[in-house]
């Protein structure tokens, strides 16, 4: 039973498999990776990487005057033109005609600029550039992978065509891209300033959050699990431990405020006995927490991989539909430790006394799991909260939230997340 | 009639776990107690000449900075936490260990390290949060 949930699990997961690229640049990039800071390799898929828009900078009055009204012109007649454009070595108003209309009025006297003008012909109206740059900047609504790095839009004068701006370089969203619009209707740019670029990394995570990254809570640091959504189709929480942050209170990461949690409904943690029930449960879910993001703050669908200071990620694709079982092997990723693992399940809804924490504080139900031949360091204190999960080639597998740890040993307990989305409103946020 | 009283070896396989086990926990007794260890941590500017040291341990830990020398080139600081050598179980949360440090010359660029020389994480947040 257990094998054969095991490997449909697997054929659930390899249904998600992006298709080979046909990579038409720079290639190199890690598989499903994307890097915080725009450093990596890209994977282009044929569009053009440009460092900004070229507009028309007039250098004088009447050339501000001419390419306003040829800016107008278009507007008016969005099918008959492109984008206008001032050459800056001839000074010359550059208009694009896309229809036998277009390239009759350009010659009508009754259209006339206060400064030399040239009329050729292009392919992409003003009314296919305008909607693309509208369209683009809202794509994160619609789900296209890493959507959620589109920060800006903006017509490139020059080239006739969109400049689409991202924070961080994503192989993922320019193959959507290319797919969607084509390789000459858009360039992008990436700007490692904007939301979600640099210098997010776990230790200093930047919004959209993503999760095992550092967090701070009243008295305490500790690690975030998975991005999660509540009631929206958009991430607006995260997890973490919910013994990090008993009785409730604001969650900082990186110096901002970015959200709270509400005790005892959506915390199950007393720091006298360890967990307790959610509010009106009667079934122990290990230990929880949901952190709700202020509405200016988001959650994305990556959690990081890599050591304690990586800006390195991957996808969340899927969730454990399950309880973990026995001899599965999962790794941890917290803020302190970084990456750790393979730790190997030696045994399932365990009870563990956390003797450090107290005489009578006991976790309930949780995985218990240890590092075996060839892993790496152990989790250590700052990790609680982290993300537990099994790695695959697009991703990776949701499994649960780090909750504690029996060092002498490289022992951890998490907790399964299916108790999570069973006991808390929400589920994870998936990566498209 | 006489018997001949005869043990299976896993008999003395057991004993002899037994006995390891005892020698652990009396040795435990006499000499288990918390060890003190250098810890890493994290830093950020008060001003001028003070810093704000972050230590990141379980809880119930007994922690202090315990040295500070300076050099035109770094200042060191060596923070220590008794922790302890065998433990049943312990929930993985960081506790908050923070302190402040006076120095005697300004920061400026000088490299902040802890006590076994690794650069210290700085904080470009107040007490990193």
């Amino acid at each position: 039973m257990v094998l054969r949930r095991v490997a449909s699990l697997l054929l659930a997961a390899s249904v998600g498999t992006l298709p080979s690229p046909t990579f038409a640049a720079t290639v190199n990039l890690p598989s499903a990776g994307i890097e915080r800071g725009g450093a990596a390799p890209v994977a282009t898929y044929g569009l053009q990487l440009v460092k900004g828009t070229s507009q028309a900078r007039p250098t004088s009055e009447e050339e501000a005057q001419a390419f306003s009204d040829a800016w107008e012109l278009a507007e008016k007649n969005p099918d008959d033109f492109g984008y206008p454009w001032i050459d800056p070595t001839t000074r010359t108003l550059v208009l694009r005609s896309v229809s036998a209309r277009g390239a009759a009025l350009v010659t009508d006297e009754t259209v006339a600029f206060a400064m030399a003008s040239t009329a050729i012909e292009a392919s992409r109206s003003f009314n296919d550039l305008e909607s693309i740059k509208h369209e683009a900047i809202s794509l994160r609504a619609e789900g296209i992978p890493d959507g959620d790095l589109i920060f800006k839009t903006a017509p490139d004068h020059e080239g006739n065509r969109v400049v689409i701006t991202v924070s961080i370089a994503s192989d993922r969203l320019f193959k959507a891209l290319a797919d969607r619009y084509g390789t000459d209707a858009i360039a992008i740019q990436i700007d490692p300033t904007g939301p979600g670029g640099s210098p997010a990394t776990r230790d200093h995570d930047g919004n959209p959050y993503w999760g095992g990254a550092r967090i701070g809570t009243p008295g305490k640091v500790c690690s975030d699990s998975f991005p999660w959504h509540i009631a929206s189709s958009t991430g607006n929480a995260l997890l973490t431990a919910a013994h990090c942050i008993a009785s409730g209170g604001s969650v900082t990461i990186n110096g901002s405020t970015v959200g709270s949690v509400t005790a005892t409904s959506e915390e199950n943690w007393s720091t006298v006995y360890g967990s307790r029930f959610y509010t009106g449960q009667t079934v122990y879910r290990g230990d929880v927490a949901l952190i709700r993001l202020s509405s200016s703050f988001s959650a994305g669908t990556r959690i990081y991989r890599g050591n304690s200071t990586s800006s390195t990620s991957s996808p969340v694709v899927l969730k454990l539909g399950r309880y973990s079982q026995l001899d599965e092997q999962v790794y941890v990723g917290g803020q302190a430790t970084g990456e750790t693992g393979p730790y190997k399940v030696e045994d399932t809804e365990v009870d563990w006394w956390y003797s450090q924490d107290g005489p009578n504080v006991i976790v309930r139900n949780v995985v218990q799991a240890s590092i075996f031949f060839g892993g790496s360091f152990c989790a250590d204190h700052g990790d609680s909260g982290g993300s537990v999960f099994k790695s695959q080639p697009n991703g990776v597998i949701a499994y649960g939230t780090h909750s504690g740890f029996q060092i002498t040993n490289c022992r951890i307990m998490y907790t399964d997340i299916h108790r999570s989305y069973m006991g808390l409103p929400g589920d994870v946020n998936l990566a498209p | 009639m006489t018997s001949t009283l005869r043990r299976s070896p896993a008999y003395y396989v057991g004993l002899g776990q037994k006995l390891l086990a005892s020698v652990v926990v009396g040795l435990c007794f006499s000499g288990c107690g918390p060890r003190t260890i250098l810890e890493p941590f994290s830093y950020w500017v008060v001003d001028d000449r003070t810093i704000g040291v972050l230590v990141v341990e379980g809880p119930n830990r007994e922690c202090h900075i315990v040295a500070v020398s300076e050099t035109p080139a770094e200042v060191k600081v060596s923070a220590e936490c008794q922790v302890p050598t065998f433990s049943i179980g312990s929930t993985g949360a960081g506790y908050r260990y923070e302190f402040e440090v006076d120095l005697a010359d300004n920061l400026g660029e000088r490299e902040v390290v802890d006590g076994a020389g690794r650069a210290a994480d700085h904080c470009t947040v107040p007490k990193c949060l």
